[in-house]
């Protein structure tokens, strides 16, 4: 392609290219690039470490399909993933259009957002001595609202109650940074609109129900997929909180892979997973371009 | 929206014109709702913070037998000592402020300058560089953990911060690079023609007139980058191994583990309360800009 000529600051520039590009890309590729590929071929291999890899084939990816431990830990992946949006996403709206127009507003949005400077691990164990039957405060507080039921129940000790737990300490920590993608959601919104709504008498609810919420389901829809990417990735909180127990009903993909890697060494194993997983992201990614990008050629 | 305040008259020399009179909104249940709700749950995520600080002023045998919301009789303040000295909380925060410190400095000044080259230099092949960086945006830990993990120990690095800072500096390239190449598109390019007409080298031009521009925009990358390493759990826990050498992320729940068997609980709540502190009080003072850069990051990525 011919170029015009270029002037003297492009061609000075061009000078930089190179010593200003290579330290960036050769950290990147090395530490990130170059495991991102391996893994590819780990994926197709048997390996525990010690000895070289063996070449497997498809062998661990058949594994997978019979694999019934890896078919409870993407149950409860959805699981936690949907019960996750069921919680974040009512109250992360709801905080985030509410507070923008309060007196109190920023009050309460200084105080729903601070969780989010805790550590992972920090929130997490919070939230387990918090329901800790021998010593915890939400006990006491439930046997004096009367809930005396509720109240001897171990809450992170069973089943059927410890992945609500995890879910709802994930959604503690992070809902704050949930309610400004709101907020800022809603401020797209045109405001003579909002208050042409008003003037007609609309309520306040009516006017997010009608006005708000139609142009704010683009960006709602983006983020579910952006949650739904964070949900298939989902370690810490239930490293820190239940460990996958009990019974394994909160192992999901990320636990199982680092312990399927680093408990039994089965990096093959391990890397198969890696695979499958980035696979799904990858296509929610694809996913939330295409919408983003209709969504632009609307506006 | 409240009702103008009336300012004593004696005290308004000039005569105000009276503001046009506003209707004060009139209660509505839904808005007593909506305060009600949203009072509730921030008296809730208070409490949570404040049992916390409650616990780690208590004695051991007072935390068992007393009920979690009273009061400590006589508090403690000597947890925090012990928690800071003995339960290698000052160890913890000095390898994480080490690992942060470094590995956001540098990876940020790697990506300013890798982000101002694919911007503004038109070179070819760019575009495929562009995307290379930006592929890095949607690899989840998961997928680099295997490999990651043989190439540190291949290097000797594994087990040691410095293995970690190099791993997090690659893993926020990307990132910066997204966000920073952004900003860079957005100035004008006048300045750096000016300075180049002026005889100043490119690097010299790059230095001292483009960063002083995108100043506000490297804070925010820092901030946000620096909230993200502080308490990046993942590659810290399969990493770093030695409780000498661990990030608070993980050194915390070993300690967690250990007061299980030892029963010093009070110790492990003075440590939590401890590492809270740091992050509150930088997020007191950034809450906007850390909330905006979020948000940015998230609804474009």
């Amino acid at each position: 392609m011919p170029r015009s000529r270029p002037n003297l600051l492009e061609r000075q520039r061009r000078r930089l290219v190179v010593p200003f590009l290579l330290p960036a890309l050769v950290l990147y590729a090395l530490f990130m690039l170059y495991p991102a590929f391996t893994t590819f071929y780990v994926a197709l291999t048997k390996w525990d470490g010690v000895n070289a890899p063996e070449w497997a084939g498809a062998a661990n990816f058949t594994r997978l399909t019979e694999d019934s431990l890896f078919a409870s830990t993407i149950t409860n992946t959805i699981v936690f993933t949907v019960l996750g949006a069921l919680v974040l996403f009512p109250g992360a709206m709801f905080f985030g259009y509410v507070t923008q127009r309060m007196r109190l507003g920023r009050v309460y949005r200084f105080l729903i957002l601070a969780p989010v400077a805790l550590s992972v691990t920090t929130a997490a164990l919070l939230w387990k001595f918090l329901v800790d039957p021998n010593f915890g405060a939400v006990q006491s507080v439930l046997r004096a609202i009367g809930l005396d039921s509720l109240a001897s129940v171990e809450l992170l000790g069973r089943p059927s109650t410890a992945m609500l737990m995890v879910v709802l300490a994930t959604v503690w920590h992070g809902i704050g940074l949930w309610m400004m993608f709101f907020a800022a959601a809603a401020e797209r919104v045109p405001a003579e609109l909002k208050e042409a709504a008003t003037l007609d008498g609309a309520t306040s609810f009516q006017v997010f129900r009608h006005v708000v919420w139609p142009l704010m389901w683009e960006v709602t829809r983006t983020l579910l997929i952006l949650w739904m990417i964070q949900g298939l990735q989902t370690f810490a909180f239930i490293i820190a909180m239940t460990n996958g127990g009990p019974l394994r009903a909160t192992e999901v993909i990320g636990t199982y892979l680092y312990k399927v890697a680093f408990a039994s060494s089965e990096f093959g194993y391990a890397a198969a997973i890696a695979v499958v997983l980035f696979a799904a992201i990858l296509v929610l990614t694809l996913i939330s371009q295409r919408l983003t990008r209709r969504e632009s050629e609307q506006y | 929206m409240t009702t103008p305040t009336a300012a004593p008259p004696a005290l308004a020399a000039p005569p105000v014109a009276p503001a046009p009179p506003r209707r004060r909104p009139p209660v509505r249940p839904g808005r007593v709702l909506t305060n009600l709700a949203l009072a509730s749950y921030c008296l809730t995520s208070v409490s949570a913070f404040v049992w916390c600080v409650m616990v780690s002023l208590k004695t051991n045998p007072e935390f068992f037998s007393s009920s979690p919301w009273s009061l400590p009789q006589d508090p403690q303040f000597g947890n925090y000592a012990e928690a800071w000295n003995g339960a290698q909380i000052s160890r913890f925060f000095l390898n994480s402020l080490y690992v942060t410190v470094t590995s956001v400095g540098v990876s940020l000044l790697f990506a300013v300058m890798a982000a101002y080259v694919l911007a503004r230099v038109d070179f070819p092949g760019r575009s495929v560089v562009r995307l290379v960086f930006l592929s890095g945006l949607m690899m989840p830990a998961f997928l680099v953990i295997v490999p990651l993990y043989f190439l540190l120990r291949n290097l000797g690095l594994l087990g040691s911060l410095h293995g970690l800072v190099l791993v997090y500096i690659a893993t926020q390239i990307p990132f910066s690079i997204y966000l920073l190449s952004s900003f860079f598109q957005s100035l004008p390019k006048e300045l750096e023609e000016a300075a180049c007409m002026d005889g100043a080298s490119p690097t010299r031009t790059f230095f001292s007139v483009v960063l002083p521009q995108v100043s506000p925009a490297i804070a925010s990358v820092a901030l946000l980058n620096t909230l993200t390493i502080w308490n990046e759990f993942f590659f810290a826990l399969v990493f770093l191994t030695d409780p000498e050498q661990q990030t608070i992320p993980v050194g915390l729940l070993g300690l967690s583990v250990n007061a299980q068997y030892s029963a010093n609980w009070v110790q492990l709540f003075a440590g939590l309360v401890i590492t809270m502190i740091p992050m509150l009080v930088l997020f007191a003072f950034a809450q906007e800009r850390i909330a905006r850069g979020v948000s940015v990051g998230a609804l474009k990525g």
